[in-house]
Parts: C-alpha cells; structure tokens; sequence
C-alpha cells in the first residue's frame, strides 16, 4: 500500500483529482476570488500529504513531470504578450515609466516591511516576487534562493487581495481610467487580479492582462541582475 | 487535429530548451523559462504571430495553468514553523505592502495618462 502511495502515479493522479475538484467547488460557488482553484487545488494535495503521513519530497518526485511543465507554460506566456503588443506600442511611455516604478515599489516595499520585522534572506528572497505570476515567480525564486512553495503562497494571497480589495480601493482614490485601473489590477495582482480586472471593462481586462508579463519579464530582469 | 496539437507541444517545448541552453551561459539575469518565453514572443512577432499548433498548444497549456504550479504550492505543507515564526512581517507585508505597490501604481498610470 505505501509503495502505491509513494509511486508516481498517485502522485501524479492525486495532482489532477485535486486540480479538477478545485475547478468544480470554484464554479459550483459562483467564483468567489479567495477559492480560485489553485489555492483548491494545492490545499486539497497538501491535506492529503498530511493525512496520509506521505513526504513532501517523495510526491514532488513523483509529480515532477506536471513540475516540469510549469516551464512550458512560461514559454507559452508569450502569446498574450504578443497579443496585447499593439496597446503595448499605443501607450510605451506611460507602461514603461509606470512598470519601472511599480516593479520597484511592490517588491521593494514587501520585501522593506518584511524586512523591518527582521526575516531571513531565504523568505525576503521568496517574498519578492509575490507580485509576479506564479511560473514566473517559481522560476526566479529558485534562482535567487527563495522557497518556490512559499514564494506561491505569498503570489496567490496577493493576487487573492487585489481581486478581492482592487475595486473599492480604485473608487476610494478617485482611479477611474481603463489603463491605470488595468495596469495596478495587473501588475500588482497578476492573473488573479486580471481575471477581476476583465469584469470591470475589456479595455481595462486588456491592459491588466499585459501587464501580468511585462511585470514578470521586468521583475525577472531585475531580481536577477541584484542578486546573482 | 490531435496531431497539430503534438506538433505546437513540441514547438512550445524547442524554446523551453533554447531559453535553457542560453540560461548556461555564465551571468545570464534571466531563468531559462523566461528566456524561452522572449524568444518565442519574439518568434510571433517576425513571423507575424506563427502558426495555428503552436498557437493552439499556447493557449491549451495556458487555460490550465494553475495545475502546473500544484507541485510547489503544495510544498507549503513543509513551511508551517517558518509561517508562524514570522506571521507578523508576512502579514504586513503581503497587505500593507500590495496596498502601497497597488494605490501608487493606479496612480502613476492615471497621471502619465492625463
């Protein structure tokens, strides 16, 4: 029974069982931001690891081939990126001055507030890259010696909180242009935050959705010429 | 059909491996993926958006993006000490932080965009 339990196929099986039930308590609740079905998905796996005593290390393993394709799901983020690049030309300036700056402040004061309260490098590390989406954010994580686990946990509450709070606070500041609402659902709160943004207009859908790479490129960029 | 779908997979997965190659390079700022990700956006752009497998696998491994990142999300079930110990700072950072990064940039963008 334990061979079975540490064997890739019910590493891999548990994966998409849980992913799908994620889908499904998503729909049948009518879509509520705090239950996408990746936070669904990876509570489901993790309660299951826990209640079956199973090793972390030993699923992973097991389901590093559903792993593996998170860098091709990067690879594939270039199509939206190719497809919003004529808004992307109608508005460089403003996009470019404005990614500049955001990608300074998100994670520069995550990383400053948790940094205050006195944190180790591993977590600042994992925690700035909390406004990027999440294969991006895994990628870089690893490479500049953060815990991709944690890294997607603070990715996915960020995202959750701009979906959840981007509105009213838009309303309250006095935000009502389709490209600023876009760019801060966006860059701040990536997809999940895009997936809100394209309710409150296409054009503001269109801009957040561009957004979600040229902050992870930039990001990306940045991170990685800090801390080599 | 089915076979176009292999054939765009297959693409997909050529720039993955180009983006890894170049990721070898010593000095390199950018994780392989990444990489992968600009040569194919930049793929689309000189051939004028490239062809329907390659498009059709993109989208495809896109609409179920959130399966591929199970595998590392879940390996929060190996972090509980970590997340107690530091509940405070995490806290704080994950809301005062976005607020800040989000009013700053709503702001911005409206501004340059008067």
């Amino acid at each position: 029974m334990s061979t079975l339990l540490n064997s890739p196929h019910f590493a891999i099986t548990l994966t998409l069982l849980a992913y799908l039930a994620g889908h499904g308590l998503y729909r049948i609740t009518g879509k509520p931001s705090f239950l996408q079905p990746v936070v669904s998905g990876i509570a489901l796996v993790g309660a299951t690891l826990l209640v079956l005593d199973l090793d972390y290390g030993t699923y992973m393993e097991g389901a590093s081939i559903i792993h593996f394709m998170l860098g091709t799901v990067t690879v594939a983020l270039g199509l939206p990126l190719y497809q919003n690049l004529g808004l992307i030309r109608r508005h460089l300036l403003p996009l470019m001055v404005t990614l500049a700056v955001s990608g300074v402040v998100a994670a520069g004061s995550a990383t400053g507030l948790l940094w205050l309260t006195g944190s180790d490098h591993a977590t600042l590390m994992s925690m700035a890259t909390k406004s990027i989406t999440t294969p991006i954010a895994i990628s870089v994580t690893e490479s500049i010696g953060g815990y991709p686990p944690l890294a997607t946990g603070f990715v996915m509450v960020t995202g959750i909180l701009v979906a959840a709070c981007g509105g009213p606070v838009l309303r309250i500041t006095g935000v009502t242009h389709p490209a600023a609402k876009g760019c801060a659902m966006g860059m701040i709160g990536h997809g999940v935050g895009t997936a809100r943004a394209f309710e409150m207009g296409s054009e503001t859908g269109a801009f957040s959705a561009l957004s979600i790479g040229l902050m992870g490129l930039y990001t990306a960029i940045g991170l990685g010429l800090l801390m080599p | 059909m089915k076979g176009s779908l292999v054939t765009g997979l297959a693409i997909i997965l050529l720039f993955q491996l180009a983006g890894l190659a170049l990721e070898q390079i010593p000095g390199m700022p950018l994780p392989g993926p990444i990489f992968g990700m600009v040569l194919f956006f930049l793929y689309l752009v000189i051939t004028g958006g490239g062809y329907d497998p390659e498009r059709e696998a993109a989208r495809h491994l896109l609409t179920h993006m959130a399966l591929f990142y199970i595998p590392a999300g879940a390996g929060i079930v190996t972090l509980g000490a970590l997340l107690m110990e530091q509940a405070l700072g995490i806290t704080l950072a994950l809301t005062l932080g976005t607020l800040i990064a989000f009013v700053t940039t709503a702001h911005l963008m409206q501004w340059l965009s008067r």
